[in-house]
């Protein structure tokens, strides 16, 4: 399959668990498919879905670490409070994201709106864009730094509930929930749900 | 009507999910009934409401209709709001926007009263298009009230969760025993408590508790990871009132090895070892060490070698065999077999020359190289005595140096270096302590080490 493959990486990034609204922020090691939705909505500056491209990605980090931030309680009567969190975040992200529309390119090359993992502050810089082939390779492959639907025989790790992309109505809405095995580390796979890219050494699962 | 539930990957909601399996001896979620939840609800509305549990329901869900002082009527009105839970019950369609299911729509939304961690309606700003709460649908908010069933007090509260959903199943067996004992007793103290405060001794005691449970089941066919959510729901949370610990799956397949070993005995001294104090303990009453911090635990979980635990230094001798060691090398540490091999052979090479010359001095300088460089200087000079000797054979080829003894040179040295010395440990031992010669050798070669640190250097 040809995709295109675009790198970015930054300094910093943050994937909140979308349950949890308390004093201690975790985050995820990779980002949910919505993230990866929202970045290139952002570098295309257009709703994009899984309707306009497919996608795969793959995403590592170097460590771990835990920020103290101010965060402001907005209350239902317009009152508003600071409060302290702490939050964690993840360092040196390096993502892969693969676009099963080529026409993305130019979105990547000249990006419409600036490019977030996270927090605002999160942001990444597009070091690649490389047209590739993804192939069918059977047998034993490494696959991991992103998520995949679970149920996927030969795969495990943590369960979570994630959204594939969210709508653009007023309110927006979560759109496709499900539950994902979450594959910060990488695992060995047996299986041919995973495309592979040669170059790299690693499978890739398409969501869409 | 069923098909209502099904697992979301939303930890409490799966947790309530597998709570309901487990009291109404089902298999699959999808089997679960609409009316049997409704005779469910009657058992955890009086559960809830006795003393010891009704304490712990400040922890879960603080202000709500079951700890709110101002209600008086607590187990009419908490079943007055499962009821109307349960009343909106929809089966499962093939879309929608709960946050847990996302296979039903929300029609209302939920705060930590009903909901652990989802923050209160003081956070709008934090929830889609300032609503007052988290959208989830009636079934999984449902199911959400049943997940204290299977709580487990650890200090604070832990929600377990795993990929295996037999292992989960497993482990929501034991909170339900727990919880038949206290009816039985009428003696109702809350959701299991075994004493643990630390959740990472909690985390490997109840993997060690499932594991054990079901001790001829072959947990290394599965690939099961645990995750622990160690929680706490108060109105008045510390900041830090969520920690998240993993155990993946090749550590929980380690311990299965390890617990079902001829050689489990070994193991938990090992462990024992890991117990990390300033003061003298009693390491024959758990209850005196239980929740200090375990260091083998800790280095496990973060994915760091516990390599140093195996072998007692002082007494120059290893506490597990090596087929152990091996499978933790490779299944845990990812070692290959070839470079193993190669160690292993080394290793046995080096302690032959030593029996024969009678040669203590050299695992002595092998057992003290700080460095690199020493070690390798040391492996040099085994290769000289070995010539020396009329040995033929070479320690090990230039191949083999590169890719299997120090493949990352400077970065992998200390691990090479802790295998040769548990393999001479292993080969030595008996041969160390059962010859008196030998042992006078050992005390003056303890003497000697500092002129020996001279001799060690770059030729």
């Amino acid at each position: 399959m040809r995709v295109l493959r675009v790198h970015l990486v930054g300094w910093t990034a943050s994937f909140r668990y979308p349950i949890f609204v308390t004093g201690y922020q975790p985050t995820l090691p990779v980002p949910p498919v919505s993230t990866i939705y929202g970045l290139i909505s952002a570098a295309k500056g257009e709703y994009v879905t899984p309707q306009d491209t497919k996608v795969g990605y793959v995403m590592r980090s170097d460590a771990k670490g835990v920020d103290l931030e101010t965060i402001y309680m907005l209350s239902n009567d317009n009152s508003v409070k600071s409060n302290v969190y702490k939050r964690e975040f993840l360092l040196n992200p390096d993502l892969y994201i693969y676009l099963t529309n080529l026409s993305f390119k130019e979105a990547f090359k000249k990006p419409e709106y600036s490019l977030l993992l996270g927090r605002s502050s999160d942001l990444i810089m597009v070091t690649e864009i490389k047209e590739i082939e993804l192939i069918q390779k059977h047998g034993r492959k490494r696959v991991g730094g992103t998520v995949v639907p679970f149920c996927e025989e030969g795969i495990w790790g943590p369960l979570q509930a994630l959204p594939m992309y969210f709508s653009n109505t007023i309110p927006r809405e979560v759109i496709g929930i499900k539950p994902y095995y979450v594959l910060g580390d990488f695992i060995e796979y047996e299986g041919d749900s995973f495309l592979y890219d040669e170059e790299l050494e690693w499978g890739v699962y398409i969501h869409g | 009507m069923n098909n209502i539930f099904t697992y979301t990957g939303n930890p409490f909601v799966d947790a309530g999910i597998t709570a309901m399996l487990v009291w109404l001896g089902k298999e699959k979620p999808e089997d679960i009934e609409d009316y049997e939840v409704k005779n469910l609800i009657d058992e955890i509305t009086d559960l809830y409401t006795k003393d010891g549990w009704n304490k712990i329901m400040y922890s879960i869900f603080p202000n709500s209709k079951l700890t709110n002082p101002s209600v008086k009527d607590k187990k009419g009105e908490y079943t007055k709001f499962l009821n109307e839970l349960l009343s909106e019950v929809t089966v499962l369609g093939n879309g929608g926007n709960c946050i847990a299911c996302g296979r039903r729509n929300y029609k209302r939304q939920f705060t930590k009263t009903q909901v652990p961690l989802t923050g209160t309606s003081d956070f709008i700003n934090f929830f889609s298009y300032g609503k007052e709460g988290a959208d989830y649908c009636s079934v999984c908010a449902l199911a959400i009230q049943f997940s204290p069933l299977i709580f487990y007090k650890a200090g604070n509260l832990v929600c377990l969760q795993s990929n295996n959903k037999e292992a989960e199943k497993i482990y929501a067996n034991k909170c339900k025993t727990f919880i038949d004992m206290q009816k039985a007793t009428k003696n109702y103290t809350g959701c299991n408590d075994e004493g643990y405060t630390n959740p990472v001794n909690a985390l490997f005691h109840l993997a060690s508790d499932i594991i054990l449970t079901y001790d001829r089941r072959d947990w290394q066919k599965d690939n099961t990871n645990i995750r622990l959510y160690y929680f706490t729901n108060f109105n008045q949370p510390p900041i830090d009132n969520l920690s998240i610990f993993d155990m993946p799956d090749k550590i929980f397949k380690f311990l299965a090895y390890a617990l079902q070993h001829e050689e489990k005995d070994n193991w938990k001294k090992v462990i024992k070892r890991g117990y990390i104090s300033t003061k003298k303990v009693n390491l024959e009453d758990e209850e005196k060490y239980k929740n200090l911090r375990n260091d083998v635990y800790e280095r496990l979980l973060r994915g760091e070698s516990i390599l140093g635990y195996f072998v007692d230094t002082s007494e120059r001798k290893t506490l597990v065999g090596w087929s152990f060691l091996e499978y933790y090398m490779k299944g845990v540490r990812g070692l290959e077999e070839k470079r193993l091999e190669t160690i292993k052979r080394v290793s046995d090479d080096i302690a032959e020359l030593i029996k024969a010359k009678g040669n203590v001095r050299r695992l002595t300088q092998l057992e003290t190289a700080k460095t690199y460089g020493e070690f390798r200087n040391v492996l040099r000079l085994v290769i000289k005595d070995r010539i020396n000797a009329g040995f033929e054979r070479p320690l090990f080829t230039i191949d083999e140096y590169e890719k299997y003894l120090f493949p990352e040179g400077n970065l992998s040295w200390k691990e090479t270096q802790d295998l040769i010395i548990f393999r001479l440990y292993e080969q030595l031992h008996n041969w160390l302590t059962g010859n008196e010669e030998i042992k006078e050798i050992v005390i003056g070669e303890e003497s000697d080490n500092e002129i020996e640190k001279e001799e060690l250097s770059y030729e």
